[in-house]
């Protein structure tokens, strides 16, 4: 860099020259040597080299780190990351991306990442390749997979080879799904292949400033004269919202931090349990904020309908009421969350009132079942919070195919071989009650607290259809009145009245859970307070009882 | 506790028999507050021993938001010693006194011996703290007989007055004064007193005044009203009018007796404004129900004011001051920053400075020492037997003494830095202890009261200083919510009190996500640091919270406002006495640089500079692309920073003449210290995103490098020096007579120079702003340009800095289809209707779908000009149907962005020169 004839130079001309060999270099075996170490030193330095200098400050200037600087974050401080294959390509480069076990928290996981500083991440046959070497090596050692994905697509001038190199990942991704879980982390511009194929894994994490989409957005113009910018096309606020990304987050040590929490909650694969942390929370603590809870609730202007928003009581119940929401922006009327009650992993379901009344929608069905099929082949145990008044009814939801999404949700919840049980918090009525993890689609346990709702029909239809007679009464009473001269208000009110008792009638006498215990479809009540330690104690010993395993049995149809 | 030794030690653990009569292993105490103090309290419990403690659980603590756990429970090394109640406090007499019930019963039932209250709402309620003591437990505070002395503000003053100490021209019985005018003299206040049924008789020994008072005392007793609202506001207008005669320009203060704070309090400027004002003070202070106490004080607002206030301690016979407080650096009535006052500081400080700065630093020294004199006659006065804090207003010279605050106060830390108290045996001279903690003293005051003989102080740090981070905005006004994600631990000298946030989950060592929204104020965490000057522990606290990293989502801090606000003491003089309205005025200043920071685009600016150069310099600029954009953008990007950065090295990295700014160190000095200030540099564990790059800190460690040993060779520092340097003839020193190495360090100086000139922007921004002629003046008073203190300027220089969310909609659409309501309940009023304003966040309708009931809240603030749902309750409504035609308050501007782009442009342009 420093020939006297630049003008302008960046270095140090005053800096002490560096001592280069200890041995005397015109000794012939010793300049062997001397040359294998220095090739040796060049081939483990040439991929972090990546696309050069440049391409890697154009990559800062976006406020990227490189795949290496993210594995730097990604692995405990004291590791050096295990890297494998990194000059497998014909540039001896490890061809853009980088493979390799990590030890993250004391776990080994593999790990790959997109150099994007060489061209732009694509894929070709060799990374393609490599990739699925990864892939198969964590599936077949038992460990989980992240990736890191910061790649344009395919590598145009590799041809074919680029989308064979795509289809061998694509199917060595598939082909683990159910093995190992996997966190796909979302860097940069990914676009076709670069958008499928992360998405082929358990869990996405999308941050500020990145795209996902299938083509992008000058792709978008030229073809449907659609004008709109990559962050409206693909950004965190468009697949935050629709599913495609699980999590959010702010940046990428975001995103790499939230890989490392959600992958606290995991099992390495589907043989093992999720990591048990013995609690320092007593598990039969007595919860006195359940009882405020229910209290403020119904004691609020809209009484026993008021919504409750169900997290405050699911951190009521977990261990130092910590627990890790997933698709935390979207159909909030079901929430799933990781959480642990006694050291033990859970995946919650829990319908959430508080937002669109917590009635299932097409939108939460997707949801729901996504997370109950991963939680399902993990061995990871369920815990139902319902508190659900039925499945959206109405145009909207029609049109979307609610019938074909709200039964897989509850195709689902039938296939769960992994302990599960369901504790009924307030509402549980008709269709929903029935499909939502009841004791006849296969829930080990269902619970009820004393003030559980559980009917055929909620208070309007019920009454319609309970009192069908008293309501026919209530009417002609009030045409009487009318004839009779009585002001129309008078009358209304009169036969209003009636209605409303009937209603209040039907709520006291049918919508408790004295039915369903009778006919043993609620195992026991709970008493607002012991949540908690009727859950830990039965999960305990439901877990004692499991043997954590591969997911065995017949493939059904759908899914 | 120190032993004679300076070990740690507990008493009850001490061989001497005079020590471990000092024990405190039997108390059994209840902490009813919350805040930083509370984790506070179970530490110090923790260290000193006492038998256990236990804590009330609110329901903002538990239920009322998701991720909002009180964080010690974590860690509580008494889990059956939660005990749940609704609320610390009650709104209302009523739901007050339940609370109290509450609290004794829980303390008797549970077999407590003590109750600790903090600075909590009712720590200085004399009617609590009566009901503890009657129920026969302790109280770790003043008694009530204290409190009821010092604590009501009119009191106060009238017992101040007695003293001879100064006070401020005002009024403390507003309420006497009002009842007088419906009712002087013996008559008729007797007819009054028979008409509400109270056992009055009128003391003829006595002032009309003092009768007046007498007869409201008894009503109070009984819940019956004698005065009205309307009464008192009438009364208040009369006042106001009477202090405007004497002192036409200043403003006037209402404040009820019994806030703190800053709550129940209000300035007026004009007689229009008195009655809301009056209203406002009453109804923040929760005393509008019939039969409350409802006096409050009028007095002139000292418009200069320095906030200062003194740490008393006593039990019952003796009484010490603890040096004083600074708190003038204040918004919105929160202090923000509080840093120690004591003697030792202020002769040392004095000592330093020359010229003006030293005599007046000398006559602190003098007004300090009578403060601390009125104090303690003060407190003895009032028999205080635990800690208080004696307020004064200080202007120039000349202090006014507020109020008595009856309890341990937020800054408290400041003063256990400053001193210690040493307690020696009376009978065996070389038998002592010391206590630094505040919150030990006041338990063995609770304790031992009487037998503790008088201690003495003994200096500690001469300097120390408390921020308090808060959940803010820019402008300082409090954000709801936010979720803390990480936070970085401690650093070493760092004391952090952050009510247990940092608390990891011990089952699995994860930082706890907090929610702030259940936060009581916007009061987070207390940080402090000390030093052996006032300036060594402001850099010391600017050092702690340069390298805090708080992270997490929709989350605001005052942390910037902060850390620019000591670098810029740090730079402008750390012994300058700002008043309490120098805040505000800061924050104009800030504003007025961000309005013109926002139009600063770096990219255009470096591409600007690449292309003025020749090709090769062009590609060598290219390789510092991030190397000078980040910092600029991340500096110019933040006013705050920005004007922390300008205080701080005005005058040393650049100097400004004529209204151009240029550079004094080299600038690669400066680069190094943008970089520094902005904490970019390498430290173990520091993810890579957080730091320079590694080609960014190869060239910067290079040039470094490079012009430390030109400086160790040849002595040039000084871009001045080093430019004459290299344009002269080849220096033998530097290159011993090696030709090609003096052009290598030519083409070094010319490569390592390039483009620097982009820093520049800095100091130009603060002299296009006029931030840089905020300065502090030879007689350390903080002066700023016009437009940063008139009213009219500064509010919307304040408002720039957190513009409200603008909206484009001119309607409020349903989010949802259901049943429409305009109420929570049938009998409850409509939540918004015609005309009225709505703040974002606001519920304006509920909409009940499948019999629940949602609330839907604005999206934004404005006015509801049309109701399109009057008076249809009950109805159906579709998604997306109109509810209210409003008129938001802010509205978007309609800018396009290629006009945003070229008006961006032309501002770059023009400040790159």
């Amino acid at each position: 860099m420093a020939a006297p004839s630049r003008r302008y130079t960046l270095d140090n001309p005053l800096a002490p020259q560096p001592v280069t060999s200890r041995r005397d270099p015109t000794h012939r075996s010793a300049r062997f040597y001397e040359e294998s170490l220095e090739l040796g030193r060049e081939l483990i330095e040439r991929p972090k080299q990546g696309g050069g200098i440049d391409r890697v400050r154009v990559q800062h200037a976006k406020g990227r780190m490189t795949v290496w600087e993210r594995i730097r974050v990604l692995s405990d401080r004291d590791r050096e990351p295990n890297i494998l294959w990194q000059n497998w390509g014909r540039g001896l480069d490890g061809a853009s991306i980088v493979t390799g076990i990590l030890s993250i928290g004391g776990r080994d996981v593999a790990v790959y990442g997109h150099d994007f500083t060489l061209r732009a991440g694509s894929m070709d046959a060799t990374n393609g390749a490599k990739l699925a070497r990864l892939i198969y090596l964590a599936a077949e050692r038992g460990i989980p997979l992240i990736g890191m994905n910061d790649s344009a697509g395919a590598f145009v001038p590799a041809g074919v080879g680029g989308l064979d190199g795509y289809s061998e990942a694509f199917a060595a991704l598939r082909r683990i799904s159910g093995l190992v879980p996997s966190i796909s982390l979302m860097f940069g511009y990914n676009a076709g292949g670069g958008a499928y194929l992360p998405r082929q894994g358990s869990f996405m994490i999308q941050c500020a400033g990145t795209f996902i989409g299938l083509t992008g957005p000058g792709v978008v113009k030229s073809a449907l004269g659609e004008d709109v910018t990559a962050d409206d096309l693909g950004g965190p606020g468009v697949h935050g919202l629709n599913g495609v990304c699980d999590l959010t987050t702010n940046d990428e040590l975001g995103s790499l931090r939230t890989a490392l929490r959600l992958l606290s909650y995991l099992p390495n694969n589907n043989r093992e349990l999720a990591p048990f942390r013995p609690t320092s929370d007593p598990i039969d603590r007595f919860t006195l904020e359940e009882d405020i809870l229910f209290r403020n609730t119904f004691d609020s202007p809209a009484g026993v309908n008021a919504p409750l928003e169900i997290t405050l009581f699911l951190q009521q119940i977990c261990d130092h009421g910590e627990y890790f929401e997933l698709q935390p922006e979207r159909a909030r009327n079901l929430v799933t969350a990781f959480g642990r009650i006694g050291g033990h992993v859970v995946g919650f379901v829990a319908n959430n009132s508080a937002v669109a009344s917590g009635q299932i929608d097409v939108d939460a069905a997707r949801k729901g079942q996504r997370f109950i099929r991963f939680c399902n082949l993990y061995n990871v145990p369920l815990i139902f919070l319902e508190d659900v008044s039925g499945f959206t009814p109405g145009t909207e939801q029609e049109t979307r195919g609610i019938i074909l999404e709200g039964r897989r949700l509850l195709d689902a919840i039938i296939d769960i071989r992994v302990p599960s049980m369901t504790l009924i918090v307030r509402n549980a009525f008709g269709g929903a009650y029935a499909a939502y993890n009841s004791h006849f689609v296969g829930a080990d346990m269902v619970f009820a607290m004393p003030h559980a709702r559980i009917a055929v029909m909620d208070g309007g239809g019920g009454t319609q259809f309970v009192f069908k007679d008293e309501l026919r009464t209530f009417e002609a009473a009030y045409q009487k009145d009318i004839a009779a001269g009585v002001p129309e208000p008078d009358a209304r009110r009169k036969r209003d009245e009636g209605m409303r008792q009937l209603r209040e009638r039907y709520e006291r006498e049918l919508m408790n859970p004295r039915e369903a215990l009778s006919l043993g479809s609620v195992s026991r009540i709970v008493m607002p307070g012991t949540s908690r330690r009727v859950l830990a104690e039965n999960l305990d010993f439901l877990m004692r009882t499991y043997t954590p395993s591969p997911m065995g049995g017949p493939q059904r149809e759908f899914e | 506790m120190r032993d004679g030794e300076g070990r740690k030690r507990r008493f009850q653990e001490c061989e001497s028999p005079w020590l471990r009569s000092f024990a405190l292993d039997d108390m059994k105490i209840l902490v009813v507050c919350r805040g930083p103090v509370r984790r506070e309290a179970f530490d110090v419990f923790d260290e000193i021993g006492v038998r256990a403690y236990g804590m009330l659980l609110s329901e903002k603590d538990s239920v009322v938001y998701p991720r909002c756990l009180a964080p010690e429970l974590r860690s509580f090394r008494f889990p059956a010693n939660v005990h749940r109640v609704r609320d610390y406090t009650g709104a209302g007499q009523e739901e007050k006194q339940e609370r109290i019930r509450e609290i004794v019963a829980i303390g008797v039932d549970h077999g407590y011996t003590h109750v600790f209250a903090g600075y909590g709402f009712m720590a200085e309620d004399a009617e609590f703290i009566g009901a503890i003591e009657q129920a026969g437990l302790g109280f770790v505070g003043p008694s009530s007989r204290v409190v009821r002395r010092a604590g009501a503000k009119d009191e106060a003053k009238k017992l101040a007055r007695s003293l001879g100490n100064a006070v401020i021209p005002g009024v403390d019985d507003v309420s006497a004064r009002a009842l007088l005018r419906k009712a002087r003299g013996r008559k008729p206040l007797e007819k009054l007193a028979k008409e509400h049924e109270l056992g009055f008789r009128y003391d003829e020994s006595t002032t009309a005044e003092e009768n007046a008072e007498a007869l409201l005392q008894a009503g109070y007793a009984r819940s019956q009203e004698l005065v009205s609202v309307a009464d008192l506001q009438a009364e208040a207008r009369e006042i106001c009018a009477e202090i405007w005669r004497d002192y036409p320009t200043h403003r006037i203060r209402f404040k009820y007796i019994g806030g703190g704070g800053g709550k129940g309090q209000r300035v007026v400027a004009k007689p229009a404004q008195v009655a809301a004002a009056v209203m406002d003070v009453l109804a923040e202070s929760k005393v509008l129900a019939p039969g409350s106490n409802r006096n409050f004080l009028v007095e002139l607002n000292i418009e200069r004011t320095r906030h200062n206030e003194i740490q008393l301690i006593g039990n019952g016979e003796w009484c010490l001051s603890l040096g004083g407080r600074d708190c003038s650096v204040q918004m919105h009535e929160q202090k923000l920053l509080e840093v120690s006052l004591t003697h030792e500081l202020l002769v040392a400080e004095a000592e330093r400075a020359s010229g003006k700065a030293r005599e007046i630093l000398r006559g602190d020294v003098g007004t300090l020492a009578r403060m601390e004199a009125e104090a303690e006659r003060f407190g003895a006065a009032t028999g205080l037997d635990s800690v208080s804090t004696f307020e004064c207003v200080v202007e120039g010279f000349d202090h006014y003494f507020m109020e008595m605050n009856t309890r341990i106060q937020v800054e408290h830390g400041v003063t256990e830095l400053a001193y210690a108290l040493r307690f020696t045996n009376p009978e065996r001279p070389g038998e002592r202890f010391e206590v630094e903690r505040l919150i030990e003293a006041m338990c063995l005051l609770a304790r031992h009261g009487a037998r503790l003989p008088r201690p003495e102080r003994v200096p500690r740090s001469p300097s120390g200083v408390e921020v308090r981070i808060n959940a803010t905005n820019d402008a300082l006004q409090p954000h709801a919510g936010g979720l803390i994600k990480s936070w970085s631990p401690p650093t070493p000298g760092e004391i952090r009190f952050d009510q247990g946030i940092g608390i990891k989950n011990p089952d699995t060592g994860a930082f706890v996500w907090y929610n702030l929204a259940g936060a009581y104020d916007s009061n987070i965490a207390l940080v402090l640091a000390d030093g052996a000057s006032r300036l060594e522990s402001y850099e010391r606290m600017a050092e702690i919270l340069r390298v805090m990293e708080l992270r997490g989502d929709d989350l605001h801090t005052n942390l910037d406002v902060h850390y620019g606000l000591l670098q810029w003491f740090i730079g402008r003089g750390v012994m300058a006495e700002p008043t309490t309205r120098f805040m505000q005025s800061y924050l104009a200043a800030a504003g007025a640089l961000r309005l013109l920071a926002q139009d600063v685009d770096v990219e255009v600016a470096f591409a600007e500079t690449g292309r003025r150069l020749d090709p090769e310099a062009r590609k060598v600029l290219a390789a510092k692309e991030t190397l000078l954009q980040r910092p600029l953008a991340r500096l110019l990007g933040n006013a705050h920073l920005l004007g922390g950065f300008l205080g701080r090295y005005d005058g040393e990295l650049w100097r400004s003449e004529g209204g151009e700014a240029r550079f004094h160190a080299n600038p690669v000095h400066f680069l190094e210290r943008l970089h520094h200030f902005l904490d970019l540099e390498d430290r173990p564990g520091k993810p890579p995103s957080e730091k320079l790059w590694e080609h960014d800190e190869g060239i910067l460690r290079a040039a470094l490098d490079f012009y430390a040993e030109v400086e160790a060779r040849t002595g040039a520092r000084d871009l001045e020096a080093l430019d004459a340097l290299f344009a002269g003839a080849a220096n033998a020193d530097l290159t011993g007579g090696d030709a090609g190495l003096w052009m290598r360090c030519q083409a070094a100086h010319r490569g390592h120079q390039l483009g620097l000139e982009l820093l520049l922007l800095i100091p130009r921004l603060g002299l296009a702003s006029n931030f840089l002629e905020v300065v502090v003046n030879e007689e350390l008073q903080p002066v700023f340009p016009e437009r940063f203190t008139e009213p009219a300027s500064l509010a919307a220089l304040v408002r720039a800095l957190a513009p409200p969310p603008a909206a484009a909609a001119d309607e409020i659409v349903t989010p949802m289809g259901g049943t429409f309501y305009a109420r929570e309940a049938p009998q409850l009023p409509p939540l918004v209707d015609e005309g009225d304003h709505f703040e974002a966040g606001q519920p304006l309708f509920v909409i009940e779908v499948m019999k629940m009931f949602n609330k839907v809240l604005a999206p934004f603030s404005g006015t509801v000009v049309e109701n399109r749902m009057r008076g249809k309750d009950g109805t159906v409504v579709k998604k997306g149907q109109v509810i209210f035609r409003i008129e938001p308050d802010e509205r978007l501007a309609e800018e396009k962005p290629e006009e945003t782009a070229a008006r961006r442009r032309a501002t770059t342009l023009s400040l790159l020169g």
